[in-house]
C-alpha cells in the first residue's frame, strides 16, 4: 500500500510509556495513522492493546517520544492543550463511561451544552436516527447509573460515533454491543467511515476485523511492529 | 550508644518526611485553588450556560436541601445559648454577648460544620466516582474542561450557599432563640433586639461574612482535591471522604481564629 500521499491523522514517533503501577508499558513506539488507514491490532495481551489505544486517545502521559496530530506536536504539560484533539477522536472502549448523573439525552448532548452554549434538549437527526436503531429512545430521561450496562455501553457508542471523528479507536467492540445489535452498529460504523478517518482496532472477532480493518500491527510486550502493509 | 542515634535519626527523617509532604500538600492545594479561581476569573465564553446552571443546582443542593436541618439547630443553639447567657451576663449585655457569641463564632463554625457533613463529604464521593469511573476522563473526551463544567460550579455554588446559610443560622438562632426563650421561661427579655442592634457593628459583619466566604473555599477546594486524588481504586473512596472532612474541619478552625485575630486583636 503507498502510503506516501496520505495525510498523516497520528504519528507516534519514539513514544514510551510506563506506567509502574500496572507493570506495563509501550517502548519506543513508532506508529503513522493516515486517512483511510483502519489497523488491527494483533496481540495476546488485551491490557497492551488498550494501553495503545488510550495512547492514541491522548488519554495517557507519555514518558518520553512525541505525538503528532495532524503534524501538529501535541503538549501533555498541560491538558487543556489535548482537549480540542480528544474532541475529534471516537474512543469506544469498556473502560469509557457516561457521565452517571445526568440523564442519558444530557449526556449525548453535554458537548454541545458546553461548546455551543446552549441547553436545546432537541437531538440531532443523526443521534436521532442511532437512538432509534438501538431502540433507546424511551430510556433518554433516564440517569445513566439506572440504564443497564448493555445500554450504557450502546449509548457510549452513539455518542462517540456522533462525535463525527477523524480517528476511531476501537477495543472489542463486539463486547459492547449485544449479539443481535451488533450487525447494525458496524453498518452504523462503516457509514460513519468517510475516506478522511482513520481508525485502530482490537478485536477478536475475525468476520468484523476483515471488514473493517486494510492494515494490521503486532504488539508484543510493550513493542510495536507493523506486520501487513 | 548506636541504637540511641539511630532511633533519633529515624525519627527526624520521619519527622521531616512529615513536614516535607505537608509543604507539599499546603503547596498543591494551594496551586489547585488557584487553577479553579483562574477559570473564575477569566470566564470563557466556552460552557457559561451549563456552568451558570450547574451553580444554581448545586446552591440548591447546598443550601436549600440544608434549610430543614439548619434551621432547627440554630433554633436549638440560639435558645440554649440565650438561656445560659442571660442567666451569666444579665439583662444588660445579652444583646452584646449574644452577638459576640453567635454572630461572630458559632454562626459561621456550626454553619461550615453543616455544610462539611452534608456536602462536602458529597462532594468528595461525586468527584472521586467521577475520577475512579473514568468520568472526567468522558468529559475531557468530549472537549470539555472538568475543572471548569465541574470544579468551578462546585466552588462558586457551595461558597455562595454557605453565605446564605450563614445569615440563616444567625437570624434562625437569635430570633428564634428570643421567641423560644420568651415562651417558655421567664428571663427578662426587654429591648433584647435593640441591644443586637446596638451591639453588631460593620466588623462584626465583614468579620463574619468573610469567615463564611473563606469556610465555603476552604471546604470546596479541600473536598474536591481529595475526591480528585483517588487514583484507581474504589477503595481508596472511603478513606478519600474521610480525609477531606476531617482537614476541612481543621483548616476552617484555623482559618477561623486567623480572622477572628485580624479583626479582633
Amino acid at each position: 500500500m503507498d502510503t506516501s500521499r496520505l495525510r498523516a491523522i497520528a504519528r507516534l514517533s519514539g513514544y514510551t510509556l510506563w506506567l509502574p503501577a500496572e507493570a506495563k508499558g509501550l517502548t519506543d513506539v513508532d506508529l503513522t495513522i493516515n486517512e483511510g488507514e483502519f489497523w488491527q491490532i494483533d496481540t495476546t495481551s488485551p491490557a497492551e492493546a488498550r494501553l495503545l489505544l488510550r495512547a492514541m486517545a491522548t488519554l495517557e502521559r507519555p514518558t518520553s517520544g512525541d505525538y503528532h496530530y495532524k503534524e501538529q506536536r501535541l503538549d501533555f504539560s498541560d491538558y487543556r492543550h489535548l482537549l480540542p484533539i480528544k474532541r475529534r477522536i471516537a474512543y469506544i472502549s469498556s473502560d469509557a463511561t457516561l457521565v452517571s448523573n445526568r440523564t442519558l439525552r444530557e449526556n449525548l448532548l453535554l458537548g454541545r451544552f458546553y461548546h455551543e452554549n446552549s441547553l436545546e434538549i432537541r437531538l440531532d437527526d443523526r443521534i436521532r436516527i442511532l437512538i432509534d436503531s438501538f431502540a433507546l429512545a424511551d430510556k433518554l430521561e433516564i440517569r445513566a447509573a439506572q440504564l443497564s450496562q448493555l445500554d450504557r455501553r450502546i449509548a457510549i457508542c452513539i455518542r462517540e460515533i456522533a462525535k463525527e471523528p477523524e480517528l476511531l479507536l476501537l477495543y472489542r467492540p463486539e463486547e459492547m454491543i449485544d449479539h443481535q445489535r451488533f450487525e447494525p452498529f458496524v453498518d452504523h460504523l462503516e457509514a460513519a467511515s468517510r475516506d478522511t478517518i482513520a481508525g485502530l482496532v482490537f478485536s477478536y472477532d475475525q468476520a468484523f476485523i476483515e471488514r473493517f480493518t486494510n492494515r494490521r500491527l503486532t504488539l508484543q510486550e510493550g513493542i510495536l511492529r507493523v506486520t501487513e502493509g | 550508644m548506636r541504637p540511641v542515634f539511630e532511633h533519633i535519626g529515624r525519627t527526624a527523617g520521619y519527622l521531616g518526611r512529615r513536614v516535607l509532604q505537608g509543604v507539599d500538600h499546603f503547596v498543591a492545594l494551594h496551586g489547585f485553588a488557584g487553577s479553579i479561581l483562574i477559570r473564575m476569573v477569566r470566564r470563557r465564553r466556552a460552557g457559561r450556560v451549563l456552568v451558570r446552571r450547574a451553580v444554581v443546582e448545586q446552591v440548591y443542593f447546598t443550601a436549600v436541601q440544608a434549610l430543614p436541618v439548619l434551621i432547627p439547630v440554630a433554633l436549638m443553639v440560639g435558645s440554649v445559648v440565650i438561656i445560659q447567657l442571660a442567666r451569666v451576663a444579665g439583662q444588660y449585655d445579652l444583646g452584646r454577648t449574644v452577638v459576640i457569641i453567635i454572630v461572630r463564632e458559632i454562626g459561621p463554625f456550626l454553619t461550615a460544620l453543616l455544610v462539611i457533613l452534608r456536602s462536602a463529604t458529597a462532594v468528595t464521593i461525586e468527584t472521586s466516582y467521577m475520577k475512579v469511573l473514568h468520568e472526567l476522563e468522558a468529559l475531557e473526551m468530549a472537549g470539555i474542561d472538568p475543572l471548569r463544567a465541574i470544579y468551578l460550579p462546585r466552588l462558586a455554588g457551595i461558597t455562595a450557599a454557605m453565605l446564605g446559610l450563614f445569615v440563616v443560622f444567625d437570624l434562625a438562632s437569635i430570633l428564634g432563640g428570643y421567641i423560644v426563650v420568651w415562651a417558655v421561661t421567664h428571663i427578662p427579655m426587654t429591648d433584647f433586639l435593640s441591644q443586637i442592634g446596638k451591639a453588631i457593628t460593620t466588623r462584626d459583619i465583614v468579620a463574619s461574612l468573610l469567615k463564611a466566604v473563606c469556610f465555603g473555599v476552604i471546604i470546596t477546594v479541600n473536598s474536591l482535591y481529595r475526591g480528585l486524588a483517588s487514583k484507581r481504586q474504589i477503595t481508596e473512596i472511603p478513606r478519600a471522604t474521610s480525609q477531606a472532612a476531617v482537614e476541612s474541619f481543621l483548616y476552617c478552625l484555623a482559618a477561623n481564629i486567623a480572622i477572628s485575630v485580624a479583626f479582633y486583636l
